[in-house]
């Protein structure tokens, strides 16, 4: 069991890192036949791996044709990325009000974490978690199902973006000062922020996705 | 096959207007035993019954304990309506300039259905018909799967809302004064009688359901 989820582990980190560092190419068909060859395992862990990554948006599985790498394309972003920002007030109005000492201890840790990872394939994670931490005292069960599902599509573009912007470290310093408005109780100064650095994201996302692009 | 159509669909409406009209109460366990001796028929009916009315948010089925009448959840309907209100200037703004002869004639062909329909569980996938005429052109097709997800989850409330009589009004009129605007080539008059619109029936619905907020992002 144990080994069993630990190669499909491998397989999914493998094939992750193929697909992010674009060795693996958008639209390029995945056979479960050659990548159980070449970890020397049965089929059925590939399937498992092929699994993981169709939930983190990285491929397509088609019935009957196969797995293949998705095409993320520049539309699909900007669409995900109008409605985060569009829901970003909505959610923080409520949430805000909410955040307790335990709020900011786990946003904390969360960005400690992002400090010290120089594992890019990481990073999307830890900024999800530190969405989580920030939106969910919102309590917004269906919103923050959207939130969720945009994150898991974009998962890899936010590591794409990492990758390419910053070689070294993620710079969080608005991650800091928004919290810092919040725990002064300037809710209205922090959504503000808020939204200013997101659009300033996603407009890098964005511009590289256009140089990607083939 | 048909006559197993039928006999579904006759299950599926007797039940819908039995919790529409609170003859079953939220929370009440509904049993397929009770149904198909009612019915006279074997439970595959019943259970496929069941299903429908499980998709249109009618019924929950709760793991080894049945089928029960679902609470509509007003926290549900603030949060959709939230999304709603921020999408629809978005989806509009790139659909309209896109319109053509066809949408036009697919939007007149909805209305009239609209018009004759009385069957009142049908009134609220014509008004997700037409929410597809005048969004999809937008072609978003993310936000477009949003929108589909919302309506697919949202059925009950409007057929409760569009069967009510003192409804009519909200029925077609202000949809063809919309279709109308966006001929004229007035858009950003036609976004913001469509807005106004539907932060009407947000208010209509807040009000009969007597659903309170104190978010910012509903009127």
């Amino acid at each position: 069991m144990n080994k069993g989820s630990t190669t499909v582990n491998k397989i999914a980190k493998y094939l992750r890192e193929e697909i992010t560092y674009s060795k693996l190419k958008s639209g390029q068909h995945l056979k479960e036949s050659e990548l159980s060859k070449e970890f020397n395992v049965s089929r059925v862990p590939v399937r498992e791996a092929f699994r993981i990554l169709q939930s983190e948006g990285y491929i397509d599985v088609i019935p009957n044709r196969g797995s293949f790498v998705k095409i993320i394309t520049r539309e699909h972003i900007l669409e995900m990325a109008l409605l985060y920002r569009l829901l970003v007030p909505a959610v923080l109005e409520k949430a805000i009000p909410n955040y307790n000492d335990k709020t900011y201890l786990k946003a904390e840790k969360i960005l400690q974490k992002v400090e010290k990872c120089s594992d890019m394939n990481q990073i999307g994670y830890l900024l999800w978690d530190f969405a989580k931490v920030i939106y969910r005292p919102s309590k917004m069960k269906y919103l923050l199902g959207l939130y969720d599902d945009i994150y898991l599509h974009n998962l890899r573009s936010l590591n794409e973006v990492f990758e390419i912007k910053q070689k070294k470290h993620y710079d969080i310093s608005p991650h800091r000062e928004f919290l810092k408005l919040c725990m002064e109780n300037k809710i209205n100064e922090a959504i503000k922020y808020w939204e200013a650095y997101l659009a300033k994201v996603q407009q890098i996302m964005l511009k590289d996705k256009k140089k990607v692009k083939p | 096959m048909n006559k197993g159509r039928t006999t579904v669909n006759k299950i599926a409406k007797f039940l819908r207007q039995e919790i529409t009209y609170s003859r079953l109460k939220p929370g009440q366990h509904v049993k397929e035993a009770g149904i198909s001796k009612k019915f006279n028929v074997s439970r595959v009916p019943v259970r496929e019954a069941f299903r429908i009315l499980q998709s249109e948010g009618y019924l929950e089925v709760r793991h080894n304990k049945g089928c029960f009448v679902k609470k509509v959840s007003d926290e549900y309907f603030i949060q959709t309506s939230i999304v709603y209100r921020l999408l629809v200037p978005e989806l509009l703004e790139r659909a309209i300039p896109r319109y053509n002869k066809k949408t036009y004639e697919k939007a007149e062909r909805v209305l009239t259905k609209l018009e004759k329909c009385r069957d009142f569980y049908k009134s609220g996938y014509l008004q997700w018909d037409f929410a597809k005429v005048i969004y999809y052109p937008s072609n978003m097709k993310y936000l477009l799967g949003v929108f589909d997800d919302m309506y697919r989850h949202s059925i009950r409330l409007l057929n409760e809302f569009f069967e009510n009589k003192e409804h009519e009004e909200f029925k077609a009129t202000s949809h063809r004064h919309f279709l109308e605007l966006c001929r004229n080539n007035r858009k950003k008059e036609a976004i913001n009688y469509w807005m106004d619109f539907i932060d009407k029936i947000i208010a209509q619905i807040m009000l009969v359901k007597k659903i309170k907020t104190d978010t910012n992002y509903l009127k």
